[in-house]
């Protein structure tokens, strides 16, 4: 889960210098961890692949300037949540709190049960709010500390640790009285 | 022990910024609250399966959209394929034709046995006949040995296309 930074550093290196194969290394390490927190934050197949789109190709242009001493997946996380934010912005969707309507629309549920066997725990996570529904997959999926998670979002740690005891407490509750 | 305090203090478990003490405190609770129990549970069994969430991937063209984007990757058109290819078949035939130890090998390749001196008899007769078709000049080229190049440079120039072919497939995963 956590950057090799040796490694990463080489293939950064490398991909500053247009390097085709270093670059879709890059991809090939990061766009299913980065395809998974969008779909579940904007519970659409589509729009999610277009912000992933998004987020690499401005990954990719912004590298240059990107600081080796820190983590490469945190600054990627970051750029993913603002594209994301950017289109929970355009689409008018509520971000901090649970929209209902969306929910009825939601084809995060449909879509993704048509692959697999959809999980209880991502059908209680379509029914919170999208920035609880982040957190807990920063903290639960991805690992990151309330540090990283605080970097990320630009958010104080303490309105962190709120959200997410509430949303935990939420999740017990919809996964066990499904 | 109230059951807020506990729930705070299961909180600061699954943070994983619960000391011993608290631990102390949080287990000596939990043996004699089945309430407190159950709930702990539950949160533990939430709590485990986010940490098993699928992974969810895009499209197999992904990588490629995003290369292409960046310009590090042409799109696949048959009108920069086919004149490569053509142009490997073209090269490869002239050099054929030029170069005299091909043409030697060959015709001791193709007379080396009965069998396949029969194949390219029959394989000259009909590449005779496709030259009485296309004029004078294809009918004195093309000859027994002229159908073995035409099969060697066929070989050459698919290995073109699946070189080509296989880098448009690389991006795919």
């Amino acid at each position: 889960m956590r950057d090799d930074k040796k490694q990463l550093a080489h293939l950064i290196k490398q991909a500053l210098s247009s390097d085709e194969a270093a670059c879709q290394k890059i991809l090939n390490l990061y766009k299913g961890r980065i395809f998974s927190y969008i779909y579940r934050m904007v519970r659409n197949y589509h729009d999610a692949e277009d912000l992933t789109f998004e987020t690499f190709i401005k990954c990719f242009g912004a590298l240059p300037s990107f600081d080796v001493s820190r983590p490469f997946s945190t600054w990627l996380f970051t750029i993913a949540h603002n594209v994301t934010i950017d289109f929970f912005r355009k689409s008018k969707q509520e971000y901090e709190y649970f929209d209902e309507r969306h929910a009825v629309y939601d084809d995060f549920v449909e879509e993704h049960e048509k692959k697999r066997k959809t999980e209880k725990i991502d059908r209680a996570l379509a029914k919170i709010a999208p920035l609880d529904r982040e957190l807990v997959i920063l903290f639960h999926r991805e690992e990151y500390s309330y540090q990283e998670i605080s970097e990320i979002l630009s958010i104080p740690i303490s309105t962190i640790k709120t959200r997410l005891h509430r949303a935990r407490k939420k999740l017990r509750e919809l996964v066990h009285n499904e | 022990m109230k059951h807020e305090n506990i729930e705070k203090l299961i909180q600061k478990a699954l943070d994983r910024e619960i000391s011993e003490k608290e631990e102390q405190t949080l287990n000596a609770h939990l043996a004699q609250c089945p309430e407190c129990q159950q709930f702990y549970a539950e949160m533990i069994q939430t709590e485990q399966s986010l940490s098993t969430l699928v992974e969810v991937f895009p499209e197999y063209t992904f990588n490629d959209r995003v290369l292409r984007k960046l310009g590090l990757r042409q799109a696949f058109s048959w009108r920069r394929v086919v004149p490569v290819g053509a142009a490997a078949w073209a090269a490869s035939l002239l050099l054929l034709a030029i170069l005299p130890w091909p043409q030697a090998l060959l015709r001791k390749l193709a007379t080396s046995t009965p069998a396949v001196v029969r194949f390219f008899d029959n394989a000259g007769i009909v590449v005779a006949s496709l030259g009485d078709v296309l004029g004078p000049f294809v009918r004195t080229t093309f000859n027994l040995q002229y159908a073995l190049f035409g099969l060697i440079t066929m070989i050459l120039t698919l290995f073109v296309f699946s070189r080509v072919i296989k880098k448009e497939a690389e991006c795919k995963y």
